[in-house]
């Protein structure tokens, strides 16, 4: 009744023990730091020790040099070093990398050393683009030296047009790098950091621009002075209504041509000194074009037209403003083994904006491209591994006249169960994946049948060999072993009683060579015997070898008996066939113990 | 019984060893203490059972392991789909 209900407590000990690990089953891993934050406003500062480190303290040399970067890297441009310049450029490029890796690892999103990043960020494409325009206006400087040699005021025309182009960028960049200065000068203060470089690069930034304006307008001068400027061909006019616009204003250029012969001239459109457009004129020489502003970034452009003939209109321009975004994602839906996140960008006013690139990240880290359609909804997949994960979509792109926008946050706890299966529990993995976790489970059962037969195959070995006697007495565990594989002889044979001491000795060596485990069974089972009545040992059938011989212990056949065991255990239990020398020494110990058995019989007689 | 008693003796032992490490690394996983304890009782086994013979205690945990061995492949299954699905 006790043993009863201790299993029963046992049993159900155990189911509830099952129950609580099988609740986990979905999420195993119980407990680590990154998992500790209850809310999205705690972090586990443990979690952040491995990382932290030594990262942590290449933190601020990191922040120092990238302040000091663009220092050497505008003092170079101002120079026109634009050798030294690409050098600085790609080290500033390294250094913003570094940063950009250190804010993800140190998990610093929100901190002021992620408004630091970012803003350098934006230094650097102002500074790459830097680099670029001022390497093309000392280009322009070159051909227009040699073009004054060849007097061909038509490309002189050009160059001063593409320099006028050049001028406005370089303005515009000039701008966007002074809004920077104040923000990065407080956030480097409070990191006590040395901003004395930076604030030098915005002096040499403005002498870069004064320097650039010099040239344009000296140009544009001796452009308009230069013998033969006027054309002998005619006069080509330009305007441009309106002047300025946001993201997807079209533009109406318009201008009249005239010249001696003013139908059907062909006019070619520049904006920003790259063709756009080639239009024929009306027969009055008039010619139109709209212009959709799509891709371009804000501020100033310039625009001129150009005759077949090589007449040059005048230089205008129009400005482009930026258009306020408004960027909504909508809660991610589970399909097809990924996270579909969905959602629209428009304009703040809801006009869709359609063909634009923009991004979904996922964990500030992994970002994936998505593209509006003509509605301006967009869509992207995102496969996600189990744990805890942040998704937004946020959109930026400084060619565009569009200002930066950014969603909401969506927290996605992904649980093995939901990462592998769909939500009506069917698998949506792909059949190669199926494939490979069928071999794998298929492999693991074959593995644990093989595991269960091979135990048995043991168990089946060492209770092999072990042959029925005919001895009645000999009932216990032993009656019930199967008698020898392989052995047809010793099973169709019938096996003698060993009755007496002599007769068993004799069936002993009629049956070594046939099936020396029964025979040697069968001498244990005369001795066994004889023992438990000379002892008068109760339960004498289920004495084990070792159990005879323990309370044999205090007798004066012991010491053979003990030999006989020893024998007898290797013989039956070992499951190999014994030597000639073996058998024969299990004959001799049987025969002493016997006689000891006698001679105490006597002595006690 | 002496062995019955070594065999339980090392098995608790093994499982206290692999949770106190576990605290230590402060990452408490299932997975991985299951696969260790796993591996504890197939080498207890196969050092407690007997080369003559095998005793009741240990005849039916054989079916525990065989039925582990199959959870163990299971595991091994999912971690593979996670990785493929990354």
């Amino acid at each position: 009744m006790k043993r009863i209900r201790s299993l029963a407590a046992v049993a159900v000990l155990s189911i509830v023990i099952l129950f609580l690990i099988a609740s986990h089953a979905g999420t195993p891993v119980l407990y680590n730091p990154e998992s500790d934050a209850v809310t999205p406003y705690h972090t586990n500062p443990a979690a952040l020790e491995k990382v932290s480190g030594d990262n942590a303290e290449r933190l601020l040399p990191i922040m120092s040099d990238l302040l000091n970067t663009p220092g050497t890297l505008v003092l170079n441009l101002k120079y026109n070093d634009l050798d030294l310049a690409s050098k600085d450029l790609a080290k500033y490029r390294e250094l913003t990398r570094s940063i950009d890796n250190l804010v993800i690892n140190l998990d610093m999103s929100g901190t002021e050393v992620e408004q630091f990043q970012k803003m350098n960020q934006k230094n650097l494409q102002i500074l790459s683009e830097l680099f670029n325009e001022t390497s093309r206006f000392e280009e322009l400087r070159t051909l227009e030296i040699r073009y004054k040699d060849e007097n061909d005021p038509a490309i002189l025309t050009s160059i001063t047009y593409e320099g006028q182009s050049l001028r406005n960028r370089v303005r515009q960049l000039y701008n966007e790098y002074q809004l920077q200065e104040e923000p990065l000068v407080e956030v480097s203060s409070d990191f006590e950091l040395n901003t004395t470089h930076y604030e030098e690069s915005q002096t040499d930034f403005a002498e870069i621009v004064r320097t650039v304006e010099q040239v344009q307008t000296q140009r544009t001068n001796e452009l308009q002075s230069l013998p033969g400027s006027a054309s002998n061909h005619g006069t080509l006019g330009i305007s441009v209504t309106p002047s300025e616009g946001i993201y997807n204003t079209v533009l109406m250029i318009s201008g009249l041509y005239s010249g001696a012969d003013t139908g059907h001239t062909q006019v070619e459109i520049f904006i920003d000194s790259e063709k756009e457009a080639e239009i024929i004129t009306d027969l009055n020489g008039y010619y139109q074009y709209s212009y959709t502003l799509r891709d371009m970034p804000e501020g100033l452009h310039t625009l001129f037209a150009v005759a077949e003939t090589s007449v040059y209109s005048d230089i205008t321009g129009f400005n482009v403003k930026p258009l306020d975004t408004k960027l909504t994602l909508l809660p991610p839906e589970r399909s097809g083994g990924k996270y579909i996140c969905s959602g629209s960008f428009t304009g703040v006013s809801g006009e869709p904006l359609t063909n634009t690139a923009l991004q979904v990240v996922t964990d500030k880290k992994i970002r994936i491209n998505a593209v509006t359609d003509g509605k301006g909804n967009y869509s992207a997949p995102v496969a996600l591994t189990p744990g805890i994960h942040t998704i937004q979509a946020v959109f930026q792109n400084r060619l565009l006249p569009l200002s930066p926008a950014e969603s909401e946050i969506y927290t996605i706890n992904v649980t093995r169960s939901t990462e592998l299966l769909t939500p009506d529990g069917s698998s949506d993995t792909d059949p190669v994946t199926l494939l490979i976790v069928v071999v794998i489970i298929g492999a693991s059962v074959a593995a644990s049948v093989f595991y269960l037969r091979r135990r048995k195959g043991l168990q089946d070995r060492r209770t092999t060999r072990i042959p029925e006697t005919r001895d009645t007495s000999d009932t216990g565990r032993d009656s019930s072993a199967p008698a020898a594989a392989g052995d047809e002889e010793s099973r169709d044979a019938p096996l003698p009683a060993f009755e007496d001491q002599e007769n068993a000795l004799d069936i002993f060596e009629h049956l070594k060579t046939h099936d020396f485990m029964a025979a040697a069974h069968g001498l244990f089972v005369t001795l066994r015997n004889n023992i438990s009545v000379r002892l008068s040992l109760e339960h004498s059938e289920s004495l084990t070898p070792r159990e005879l011989c323990t309370k044999s212990r205090d007798f004066s056949f012991y010491s053979n008996l003990k030999r006989f065991i020893r024998r007898y255990e290797i013989v039956r239990y070992s499951g190999t066939l014994p030597s000639a020398d073996d058998r024969d020494e299990l004959g001799s110990a049987f025969s002493a113990t016997s006689g000891d058995l006698e001679d105490e019989h006597e002595k006690s007689g | 019984m002496m062995k019955k008693r070594i065999a339980v003796l090392a098995l608790i032992i093994w499982l206290v060893l692999i949770i106190a490490f576990m605290v230590l690394a402060r990452t408490l996983d299932l997975e991985i203490f299951f696969v260790l304890w796993l591996i504890g009782i197939l080498i207890i086994i196969e050092l407690v059972s007997d080369a003559s013979s095998v005793p009741g205690y240990l005849r039916y945990l054989r079916y525990v392991i065989a039925a582990g061995v199959i959870i163990f492949g299971a595991i091994v299954a999912l971690k593979i789909m996670e990785i493929l699905n990354r």
